[in-house]
């Protein structure tokens, strides 16, 4: 490590002449803050072993406690309603990419506010960058981390015998989905984010949303059984995490290519909720404004 | 551009509850010129913070205006936040990453504010030297005192050298070495690099030491701007008288008593021994009468000095808050 040796007070002031404009790209200074973010984020996760250790624990009782409902399953209803009669594939496909999702959201908002209540989030807009490059960071960070918590998830199920594709390109198809099903829930995540700088405290609504995606999406069961309520099956069909999660499951357990209609149905769905994306940034916006009107970016 | 902060009747009104509503800010109206530093004195919730936070672009007003470096804060924010550096010692070094080490904050704010790396390490590593965090660097913050997240707050607030610093206490916490090297600090930079300072604190003689001019803020009022000489000579009722006496044979105590006896004399404001002479300062009625009733009731005594001088600015300060 280079250390410089300026000690007195007339080559602090020079070094401060010496340099005032920067002359970086837009872009290139975008990419080093999210990197700056992350890079960040990542320290201090490490900082804290025993949430490490914590959340590879949770990887392993997850998919032991699927393990062994899946012997108490009868294969063959799950067969009759579309699905391989695999009930640990489809729990832990369930498992994985809800999760996922869930954790990735509400890690923005946690982040924020962590932020606000560590007094960091004034300094952080103090300065050039903008709220929604610090939240893009956060958010890319959130997932980069979580994503570990899936693929672990996955590999740990294939290894206890969830039949899975093992097929490179189906694995690949299924991964555009993921990223899809990401995409359209990021901008979630940001209304969410948005909310608590101004409400603080989102906590119930984040596990509300956690119980709804895992319920409307069919995270344990067939969707198919909703079809005896219309009601509850037509509401499911409101959520993008149902048509992301159907997608993923068609390609990962009953191996279908992304052209077949199965799929790219619920892609075309999926795509229907990506202007929640765009909208986000105007939420985020609005809450961040209401915020400084009313002095709550602090909360001392 | 002459000036580098004006704000014009600047308002500020924070509603608690349904009813309820606080005026932090009443039509404040000031101009900070350019390489100026500039002090802005109040008691607790009079509004400092407040007005800190309009201009580094972390509240918005409910009426009047601000310019920063020629920007305005609600229509050009990020300009603003480009040109300033912004520091709250209030939080006592909270706002930062205590799970991060000292250089590990300092760099990741510095990509914050587009600083290029090169230059950010050289400057990290010359002010961590300068203000004595060299060694520390790599120590998690969470292990630092108060005064050293509060030197790194200043650093962080210094990285991207802006042409405006606001600081918001920054002295709070600190020890004395660290306070006169902070103080140095901010006198050169505001002189070598004509930058402008805007500095809230409540030690009064920190603020006479530094500032320029300063202005008096309480219940969201500006009361008085000027000098810390004008501020003291604007407060005219406010009459001192200091007496310095020989502590031959007599206590500090029997001298207090004795000055009491005056009728000219409304108030003791201090008194201590410096080696064997007692110092005492009273706030008169008449100097001109006090001075002599004084001196009659210390007649035999051995009476080194006895004058009217110009009050404190903490004594202007507590008399233009009282009227």
């Amino acid at each position: 490590m280079r250390c410089f040796k300026l000690t007195s007070e007339s080559e602090v002031i020079k070094l401060l002449e010496s340099e005032k404009v920067s002359r970086t790209s837009k872009i290139f200074l975008f990419i080093r803050r999210i990197i700056a973010i992350i890079y960040m984020q990542l320290k201090i996760l490490m900082s804290y072993k025993m949430q490490l250790f914590l959340d590879l624990l949770d990887v392993i009782i997850n998919v032991l406690i699927y393990f062994f409902l899946a012997i108490l399953v009868d294969p063959t209803k799950l067969a009759e309603l579309g699905y391989s009669s695999d009930y640990l594939a489809f729990s832990i496909t369930g498992i994985a990419l809800s999760r996922y999702i869930w954790n990735s959201i509400a890690r923005i908002s946690h982040r924020m506010q962590r932020e606000i209540s560590i007094g960091t989030f004034e300094s952080i807009v103090t300065t050039d960058t903008k709220l929604s490059t610090w939240v893009i960071g956060q958010s890319f960070f959130g997932f980069i981390w979580s994503s570990l918590w899936f693929f672990g998830t996955l590999i740990a199920g294939y290894l206890v015998g969830a039949k899975l594709t093992t097929n490179p390109i189906l694995i690949t198809e299924g991964l555009l989905i993921v990223l899809l099903t990401v995409i359209v829930h990021f901008g979630i995540g940001i209304m969410m984010a948005g909310m608590s700088i101004l409400h603080k405290q989102i906590e119930t609504l984040l596990f509300v949303f956690a119980v709804l995606i895992e319920f409307f999406g069919g995270v344990l069961y067939p969707l198919g059984l909703l079809n005896k309520y219309p009601i509850l099956y037509y509401l499911a069909q409101a959520f993008p995490f149902t048509h992301g999660l159907e997608a993923f499951r068609k390609i990962m357990i009953l191996g279908y290519p992304i052209t077949h209609p199965a799929v790219y149905t619920k892609i075309f769905a999926l795509l229907a909720f990506l202007p929640i994306f765009f909208l986000s940034f105007i939420v985020l916006e609005h809450y961040y404004e209401e915020a400084r009107k009313r002095g709550e970016l602090s909360s001392y | 551009m002459e000036y580098a902060i004006v704000t014009k009747n600047l308002t500020k009104v924070y509603k608690i509850g349904k009813e309820q509503e606080i005026r932090a800010l009443d039509n404040v109206s000031i101009k900070i010129r350019r390489g100026e530093f500039f002090g802005l004195l109040g008691p607790n919730g009079a509004g400092k913070t407040t007005l800190t936070k309009i201009l580094a672009t972390l509240l918005i007003q409910d009426a009047g205006e601000a310019w920063v470096n020629g920007y305005n804060v609600l229509t050009d924010p990020d300009k603003v936040r480009k040109s300033i550096g912004w520091m709250q010692g209030e939080t006592g070094g909270r706002a930062l990453y205590w799970r991060l080490s000292g250089i590990d904050n300092l760099r990741f704010f510095a990509a914050l504010q587009g600083v290029s790396s090169k230059v950010a390490e050289k400057r990290i590593w010359a002010f961590l030297k300068f203000l004595d965090l060299d060694k520390d660097a790599f120590r998690l913050v969470k292990d630092y005192s108060t005064g050293m997240k509060m030197k790194i707050m200043l650093i962080r607030a210094l990285l991207h050298n802006p042409d405006i610093l606001i600081l918001d206490e920054p002295t709070v916490g600190l020890d004395v070495e660290s306070t006169l090297k902070i103080r140095e600090f901010l006198k050169t930079i505001s002189r070598e690099l004509d930058k402008t300072i805007l500095f809230t604190s409540h030690n009064m003689y920190e603020v006479e030491q530094l500032c320029d001019r300063i202005a008096i803020i309480n219940k969201g009022r500006i009361m008085f701007i000027g000098s810390p000489i004008e501020i003291k000579e604007k407060v005219e009722s406010l009459h001192i008288v200091q007496i310095q006496l020989r502590s031959d044979k007599v206590t500090l105590e029997e001298m207090i008593r004795d000055i009491e006896r005056s009728p000219y004399v409304t108030k003791i404001l201090n008194y201590y021994e410096t080696g064997n002479v007692y110092n005492v300062r009273v706030q008169v009625e008449d100097p001109y009468l006090a001075i002599s009733d004084i001196a009659n009731i210390l007649r035999g005594r051995k009476i080194e000095k006895i004058e009217r001088v110009l009050p404190t600015l903490e004594e202007a300060f507590v008399k233009l808050l009282g009227s």
